[in-house]
């Protein structure tokens, strides 16, 4: 009674082709395979377009149920609340710009989720995320970027911990996109294989983010001054959450050259605007950072770093130390333009994520 | 592997003797019942004879129509939507005011919620943590311009039964001009029920609880109760129901109800029986288990219980992983469960409404089903209560 022969993985299914195709591969290569997916937002109605809708979490049935194995919905409205949707709003309120998907994959992906599947008997946790765990001959485990640098989505996986790598599998994580759609319509998922991928913020399915916060917060807009570099008063804001570092378009200032967001003052309610040279920063500091690399922060002096200061950043050469404080200063090379507090910024050796946290 | 269902509550597995009926129907009655030839004539009387069997079963004598519809809920709405409407119609300029009970299925809620979009007030009565209506609390609540009040029969997540004939009886004396509607869904078809002994205005229920086809339910009218349609088009089901019958479903149910009939001592017994055994056993297997809703006044085939320091979801899946089939709260379309608020009008905490579970047995359910579904159940819990979170 209940014999259980193979070692069984739970992948995380979206709907979408990446995990689709993830559970199929490792069904092919004779896993338990279990399908889950997170349900994080009740909506009532189906509003289409968001990546965990009642229609995506039907097509992850599906491709489960052709597939011949199980499938379950996991509850984390409260949690996505909890831990994604209120500091999302906290943070824009505090003058910074957060990345929601950072903290949905630290706390509900790879934390929360990983403990429920490891409930349903399963070792592991697959994603359809285009990365890469490696493991060298002392046991030690890596995350790499992917094959394919422009699919890479190792930035948004770098508060992966050491040990969890162990019990993660990206089975995509080395393709190519398009490798990953032909598997999918091979495999006769054509409806999937079409599928585009999700851009926007899942939970905000019409209107802004500011809008979105505006919502939440239930505040009449909290006005604000928006001064120059100088301390001149230059114009008026409707709520610091309106901007982020680096904006340019909305400001609605009368200039002779671009203007851009330079600061944000949470504390005095104040956007701070200048021109383009002003908006360049030769360092950066990092807090709340996760080192993956089995060396923590030690041999960070050794070697030839590299750093992203957004999803889609280029790669920055720079260099970086652990403060007293624990966070990590990064010096770049060159000076970058856009640093943007509340965004992460992952430092890279080579492929190897070194690690990452929060710009403060 | 082998299944075993437990969640009869939720839907109940076709009954062969139905099956065959059915497949009658589909195959030789394929007319349109509405039409004015032989294929439509041979199909209007298996509608009627069906009727007119289901009026007999709910002893309702010549005093009123049954409105076959599409399923419970839409009986529900046809109903409450369908009596309120009428008496917009028929008393201009007052708003009417409705009563239900915090534990009915949201069939019922959420008609009840739409139409306070309309300007209709609604009152929702609470219960005890035994799950019962307190009656002086419904009574009070009625109002000068109360119209209706709908109360379940057996409530499909705890099975805790309603005293109907006593709810009936006060809310009348109150105020006699007040409709009763009840939710029999977990009722009819399922335990003895007649209108002779409980004499409502409105009752609905639905097919696929009792062995018949899903997508198929009715609505029993006391004669004189005005309510308007909520579907319109044709005049099908004496105008109260637009839309061409479904003639296999409608057999079905009439069929349903027969073979209920014919074996209902015996069905009865045996299910009190086993779902004794069954509660039993599971309370001498696992330690740290709550039974949830009323203790005594229940329907025998429902069990209820949350298992201390365990997740529903977590253990409802291992189960499923196990070959069996339960539930726990309501599941919204894509299947993510979440909190029962029946339980939560029970006033339990947070941590017993998380962990509870719904076992539901039926006609088809073996004593072997019942002692493996027990040794799973024992097996999911103590891995869960092991794992730390």
């Amino acid at each position: 009674m209940f014999i259980k022969s193979k070692r069984t993985v739970a992948v995380a299914m979206s709907g979408g082709v990446d995990s689709s195709v993830s559970a199929m591969i490792l069904k092919e290569k004779g896993y338990g395979v279990i399908g889950v997916s997170m349900h994080l937002l009740n909506t009532g109605q189906t509003e289409a377009k968001t990546c965990c809708s009642i229609d995506d979490i039907l097509d992850a049935k599906k491709v489960c149920v052709r597939l011949g194995i199980p499938h379950f919905v996991i509850n984390l409205e409260e949690e996505f609340k909890t831990f994604v949707t209120r500091p999302f709003v906290s943070e824009y309120i505090n003058g910074r710009t957060p990345n929601p998907c950072i903290s949905c994959n630290r706390i509900l992906k790879f934390d929360i989720l990983l403990k429920r599947i490891k409930e349903l008997g399963a070792e592991f946790l697959a994603t359809g995320h285009y990365a890469r765990i490696t493991k060298n001959k002392n046991g030690q485990y890596f995350l790499l970027k992917s094959r394919n640098v422009l699919k890479d989505q190792s930035y948004v996986l770098y508060n992966l911990t050491r040990n969890s790598l162990k019990s993660i599998i990206f089975p995509v994580g080395g393709f190519d996109k398009e490798y990953t759609r032909k598997i999918a319509l091979e495999a006769g998922f054509s409806q999937i294989s079409n599928k585009k991928d999700s851009v926007d913020l899942c939970f905000i399915s019409e209107g802004t983010y500011a809008e979105f916060i505006e919502k939440q917060i239930k505040l009449s807009k909290n006005k604000g001054l928006i001064k120059n570099l100088t301390g001149d008063i230059v114009g008026e804001h409707d709520g610091i959450f309106n901007y982020t570092v680096g904006q340019r378009k909305g400001l609605g200032l009368p200039s002779k050259s671009p203007l851009y967001v330079v600061k944000i003052s949470a504390d005095t309610n104040e956007i701070i605007v200048g021109n383009l040279e002003n908006c360049y920063n030769s360092e950066l500091y990092i807090k709340d950072f996760n080192f993956i690399n089995p060396h923590g922060g030690a041999e960070l002096n050794k070697m030839d770093l590299t750093v992203k200061i957004r999803y889609s950043s280029p790669d920055y050469k720079c260099k970086a130390f652990v403060l007293e404080n624990e966070e990590v200063k990064v010096l770049f090379d060159e000076p970058v333009k856009f640093i943007t507090p509340g965004q992460s910024a992952v430092l890279y050796s080579g492929l190897k994520v070194v690690g990452g946290g929060i710009i403060s | 592997m082998p299944r075993i269902y437990l969640d009869y509550n939720a839907t109940t597995p076709l009954d062969p003797v139905v099956l065959e009926e059915v497949i009658n129907v589909l195959k030789n009655f394929q007319g349109n019942p509405s039409s004015v030839y032989e294929e439509g004539r041979a199909a209007r009387i298996l509608i009627e004879d069906s009727r007119d069997f289901v009026k007999s079963f709910l002893d309702a004598g010549g005093e009123g129509e049954i409105v076959f519809t599409s399923s419970g809920s839409e009986s529900i709405n046809l109903a409450i939507i369908g009596a309120v409407y009428a008496h917009k119609r028929l008393n201009k300029n007052k708003t009417p005011h409705i009563i239900t009970s915090q534990v009915e299925h949201h069939a019922v809620l959420n008609t009840f919620k739409f139409l306070e979009t309309q300007g209709v007030e609604a009152s929702y009565i609470g219960v005890n943590e035994f799950g019962e209506l307190i009656i002086d609390d419904l009574v009070s609540s009625i109002k000068e311009n109360t119209i209706l009040v709908s109360v379940m029969g057996a409530n499909n997540e705890t099975g805790a039964i309603f005293p109907l004939k006593q709810i009936l009886k006060a809310v009348k004396n109150a105020k006699d001009n007040i409709l009763f509607h009840s939710d029999l869904v977990q009722i009819i078809g399922k335990i003895g029920f007649s209108l002779k002994d409980i004499p409502l205005d409105l009752c609905s229920f639905s097919g696929h609880k009792f062995y018949a086809l899903k997508g198929c339910g009715a609505l029993y009218i006391k004669k004189g109760v005005k309510i308007d349609p909520v579907i319109y088009g044709g005049h099908q089901e004496r105008g109260l129901r637009a839309g061409t019958e479904n003639t296999a479903g409608i057999v079905s149910i009439a069929k349903g109800l027969g073979v209920f009939k014919n074996g209902m001592d015996d069905e009865l017994k045996r299910i009190s029986v086993f779902g004794g055994i069954f509660l039993d056993k599971l309370f001498s297997a696992i330690e740290g288990i709550k039974l949830n809703g009323h203790p005594v006044n229940r329907l025998k085939n429902t069990v209820n219980v949350s298992f201390d320091g365990v997740k529903a979801e977590s253990l409802l899946f291992n189960l499923d992983l196990y070959g069996i089939s339960a539930s726990a709260g309501s599941a919204c379309n894509a299947g993510a469960i979440s909190l029962s608020h029946v339980l939560r009008a029970h006033g339990y905490d947070t941590k017993r409404i998380e962990s509870a579970i719904r076992f539901s047995i039926g006609r088809f359910t073996t004593m072997d089903d019942i002692d493996y579904a027990i040794s799973a159940i024992k097996k999911g819990v103590l891995k869960l209560r092991a794992t730390p979170v």
